[in-house]
């Protein structure tokens, strides 16, 4: 559905992006992750053509935003730094930006504005809007007419948990429903690995990695024991290399086995009660990531 | 499509303060400005001094119609210049300083597109603008002075001229019908900054500043040479029309002249736009 191609963008001196290359299927939710400054919002403006490219192509539905602009533009629905006119209703700025892409019949701006449950305030000026409220009209406005992608610019930014959990069951049933691709940013990993499979981590401007998030996990593998002897169950896990943390956490040397663990204590006559593997959290991963060196880890 | 965006660009001019601001502050300038001119000292030293009307008739002729007429360029030049800057500046710039055109331009809409709506809504601004003015200082003019005959004289535009009231009525018609197409290149000029990179009070402190330099030019002798070229000399040539020999040949050279400084204008605002970033 979006095929990105060795996209650069030079600022004067400054290589804001660096030969960015990754796809997006379509159907697929997308998460970019990175830090501030990462190049995240950069390559959503250069896709929705508010930015020339200095080099590479988007395209976005087998259409070239290079070649393009207007029409991959009428594919994709935006939240990016959402604005409204302050002094004119929700409703009004809905019919307003609407406006700029196609006919939009009202019973379809009423369905967006139901679909993220603003109706009751609608008709209110966006000045006495909340932060959640305007994400919702942001997130209205960038439905109609109903786009094939959807970008989200850090979707959870000033949202409370609460607004954050109605916003991720949101964009689940925008996928799952209406089959509409979504790519979204954000620097907090947390709560995204049951929104979306696949990510792609981003570091100055350039692409640390993209793929499923298991692809991650590279690291030792660990795993939480219950054994009836820890003296005997120390020295045989010292003999493997293994490491004890804390709770009765061990993490195995890279490439071990969790069965030769468990056949060494065995062999030493330590009753194993359970065994549990541990996997790092998706904080942990992309933390992980970004401490990276760039040059190990090619885009896939 | 184009008509929709076009209407909603209007609708976005109407809903904001500063929008009709600019129409309540030119009703008080007026009025202020007619009822200073009641008190007879002032209105003998405006009338011979600054208004130039001849001295014998300054104190019997000061009629609704010659007030309104000296009244209207007074203000459209004070309060006038200052609104259709303020608003001109803000077309782009303050869309493009609140994002609010980062949400435009994530549609599919060019920026021509755009760019040539916003520069219809100011013209249809400056012309509305402009008649408001001209009409609601002659109500106020024949309420306060009465109707009498029409006498206007400048010597830099070369224009004298007395008529009668239903003659000078007519000319006053015509004059005011002038004034908003005059006007329109100094909003054109403040919709041009707009589009640079700049905030939107620059954009209005700049035009007006170049208004300012342009009339300061114009009146001062050491620069005479500098009037054929004035930007002020072609507005004003909404006045012609009361010179007792309507000079159209002078009419239609500097309306032309303005409509292609309008067109440059229009084009330099739409170069210097497309070419913009939008950085997020």
């Amino acid at each position: 559905m979006i095929a990105i191609d060795g996209v650069s963008k030079i600022f004067g001196d400054r290589r804001a992006l660096d030969a960015i290359s990754f796809d997006v299927a379509r159907g697929e939710i997308l998460a970019i992750l990175g830090h501030n400054g990462a190049g995240k919002t950069t390559l959503f403006a250069l896709m929705l053509g508010l930015l020339r490219l200095s080099a590479g192509d988007i395209v976005v539905d087998s259409v070239s935003v290079r070649a393009q602009p207007r029409e991959a533009r009428r594919r994709i629905g935006s939240v990016v730094a959402p604005a409204f006119y302050e002094y004119l209703s929700g409703w009004d700025n809905l019919r307003i930006l609407a406006s700029y892409s196609a006919p939009v019949a009202h019973a379809e701006l009423a369905a967006a504005a139901r679909f993220v449950g603003l109706t009751d305030r609608l008709h209110d000026r966006v000045r006495v809007y909340s932060h959640g409220m305007r994400r919702r009209l942001a997130l209205a406005q960038a439905l109609v007419p109903r786009p094939a992608v959807l970008l989200l610019d850090e979707w959870e930014t000033g949202l409370d948990p609460e607004g954050v959990r109605d916003m991720r069951a949101l964009i689940l049933r925008l996928n799952q429903e209406h089959g509409i691709t979504i790519v979204l940013t954000s620097h907090q990993p947390a709560g995204l690995d049951g929104l979306c499979e696949r990510i792609a981590i981003m570091r100055d401007g350039r692409l640390l990695f993209v793929g499923p998030w298991r692809d991650l996990d590279t690291g030792a593998p660990a795993v939480r024991l219950a054994v009836d002897d820890w003296m005997r169950a120390r020295d045989a896990m010292r003999a493997l290399g293994a490491s004890i943390g804390a709770n009765g956490v061990v993490t195995l040397p890279t490439g071990g086995a969790i069965a030769d663990l468990v056949a060494a204590l065995v062999g030493c006559g330590v009753r194993v009660e359970s065994v549990e593997p541990v996997r790092a959290n998706v904080e942990e991963l992309y933390f992980r990531a970004l401490q990276t060196p760039i040059t190990d880890r090619r885009p896939t | 499509m184009f008509l929709r965006q076009l209407g909603w660009e209007i609708r976005k001019l109407c809903a904001r303060p500063r929008s009709y601001l600019g129409f309540a502050a030119c009703l008080l300038f007026e009025l202020a400005l007619i009822l200073l001119y009641r008190t007879t000292a002032l209105a003998e030293l405006v009338g011979d001094v600054y208004w130039r009307v001849p001295s014998a008739i300054a104190t019997t002729t000061l009629s609704g119609l010659t007030v309104a007429t000296h009244v209207t360029a007074e203000t459209t030049s004070v309060i006038g210049a200052l609104f259709l800057a303020l608003v001109a500046g803000d077309m782009i710039a303050n869309e493009s300083e609140e994002r609010t055109l980062h949400m435009i331009f994530s549609r599919p809409v060019t920026r021509g597109a755009v760019v040539l709506q916003k520069v219809i809504v100011c013209v249809l601004y400056t012309i509305v603008f402009c008649v408001f003015v001209g009409v609601t200082a002659l109500g106020i003019a024949l309420l306060v002075e009465g109707p009498g005959p029409v006498v206007v004289v400048s010597a830099k535009e070369s224009l004298v001229g007395v008529h009668e009231f239903a003659p000078g009525l007519q000319r006053y018609a015509l004059a005011v019908a002038m004034l908003g197409p005059c006007w329109v290149t100094f909003t054109l000029l403040g919709f041009f900054l707009s589009c640079c990179r700049m905030k939107p009070g620059a954009a209005t402190v700049v035009a007006t500043a170049l208004l300012l330099t342009d009339h300061v030019l114009r009146i001062q002798p050491t620069f005479a040479g500098y009037l054929p070229y004035s930007l002020g000399t072609r507005i004003l040539t909404w006045r012609q029309p009361f010179a007792y020999e309507i000079s159209w040949l002078r009419i239609e050279r500097n309306l032309s002249q303005l409509l292609l400084l309008d067109v440059v204008l229009i084009l330099l605002a739409w170069w210097v736009f497309r070419r913009r970033e939008l950085a997020p």
